[in-house]
């Protein structure tokens, strides 16, 4: 090793002698001095502009694309921020249709029941009016048995009362029904007069 | 992105200490370098300084802030910074290869002929040489800075680019759910509507059938009436 460390001093050495000879045969010539000054100050010179330049290149080329990252993730938080908003607005438009659906079908489902319970009640007087035809047609029939004497008057009036009670019970009862156990909404349903609780 | 600097021969001595920036242009280098209190040993700025400097051209708005209320504003205004970092460099590196030129040339005449005007010269030269040097590095620096401020903006709009993603899909589950009540419900209100016409017309045959036995009591009445007063005459 210490071989080695020798070799090196003496090479050194040897180059420093070499070196300080080529200078003082340049220093006599001048001409060649200069040139070799020259050539040796235009290498340090592309040497460190060339440094320069290239980190001056990879810095500028990272902030370019920094940049252009930058712009595209701006970019498409824009868009989504866009998106967002345009779905915001089809949600309240489509918000107010299912409202406007929702109120139209609770609307149409209560006037079918109105008209439903309208009809049947319109149909429980055809049967009152139709049940008054009978009565009126039965005591016309009665009537007239009796003006040719065919029947007695005690006959006929024996059986136009039971009729006429008849009609009037069924009146009263229907009348009765309608007005205290009927549901308000639903024609078909028997409110027992809330005797029993509401379900 | 490889550009290269405009060849710039014609430059003088008094031009050296020039800063780049007018009233219109601002460059990103303060107009005079920061103390040696602002510098490591070997010259270069620390991190304090980098931020105090970027700061400050976010502040006068040189470097402008990413925001998506005008965003196309923003680009062309980077596109600008972009522009002006290559003209300041440009600026200050032909003023460095000058001002090195011209220390090689001293240097070369004081192999040649050393004199007391050779070594004023030469030191002159190095003076501005390391100056520009400085100024070179402070701006190296400073972009460096300038491009990690960006990639952290990049992060926070990253969490705003998730969150609109979450309103978004929150939004289509709705509107998803929304369309089932539509769709389910016209079908509803359809039927509904045709119960209700059907019941119209219910209705209305209950009203006509109302109206001919009310017509046939009256007349059954009348007749009952007729027969007898018939009978009893």
């Amino acid at each position: 090793m210490s071989n080695l460390d020798q070799v090196i001093d003496y090479t050194k050495l040897f180059q420093d002698v070499e070196l300080a000879t080529a200078v003082g045969q340049l220093k006599q010539n001048p001409a060649e001095l200069q040139q070799f000054l020259q050539g040796q100050q235009g290498k340090v010179y592309n040497d460190v502009v060339k440094q320069k330049d290239s980190t001056f290149q990879k810095v500028y080329g990272d902030l370019s694309r920094a940049t252009d990252a930058q712009e595209s993730i701006l970019m498409l938080d824009k868009r989504n921020k866009e998106l967002a908003q345009i779905q915001q607005q089809i949600y309240s438009n489509q918000e107010q249709s299912a409202t406007a659906v929702t109120n139209d079908k609770n609307l149409a489902g209560r006037k079918y029941e109105m008209n439903q319970w309208s009809t049947s009640n319109k149909s429980d007087t055809l049967f009152v009016f139709s049940m008054l035809f009978i009565v009126l047609s039965a005591l016309v029939l009665l009537t007239t048995l009796w003006s040719m004497r065919t029947i007695s008057a005690a006959l006929a009036s024996g059986l136009a009362l039971p009729i006429v009670i008849i009609f009037v019970l069924t009146v009263v009862n229907r009348s009765q029904y309608t007005n205290i156990f009927r549901d308000k909404r639903y024609w078909n349903r028997n409110t027992f007069n809330d005797k029993y609780g509401k379900i | 992105m490889s550009f290269s600097c405009p060849a710039k021969t014609a430059l003088t001595d008094n031009e050296l200490s020039q800063t780049f920036g007018n009233g219109i242009t601002q460059g990103l280098l303060p107009s005079s370098p920061n103390s040696a209190s602002d510098r490591d040993g070997s010259g270069i700025l620390n991190v304090n300084a980098v931020q105090s400097i970027i700061s400050s051209l976010k502040g006068s708005g040189v470097i402008p802030n990413a925001s998506t209320v005008n965003a196309e504003l923003f680009i062309t205004k980077q596109t600008e910074l972009l522009k002006n970092i290559q003209a300041e460099y440009c600026f200050y590196e032909s003023r460095y290869k000058y001002s090195l030129d011209k220390l090689f040339n001293s240097i070369n005449m004081g192999y040649m002929n050393n004199t007391g005007d050779t070594q004023t010269s030469i030191q002159i030269y190095l003076v501005s040489t390391q100056a520009l040097n400085q100024r070179l590095n402070d701006l190296t620096q400073i972009i460096n800075g300038v491009t990690d401020d960006m990639l952290s903006s990049t992060t926070n709009l990253e969490t705003e680019i998730k969150a609109f993603d979450n309103q978004i899909k929150e939004q289509q589950t709705k509107l998803a759910a929304q369309n089932k009540i539509i769709s389910s419900g016209q079908a509803v209100t359809t039927l509904n509507k045709q119960m209700v016409k059907f019941t119209e017309q219910k209705g209305k045959y209950s009203n006509n059938l109302l109206g001919l036995y009310s017509f046939l009591n009256i007349v059954a009445l009348g007749l009952l009436i007729y027969v007898y007063k018939s009978a009893r005459d």
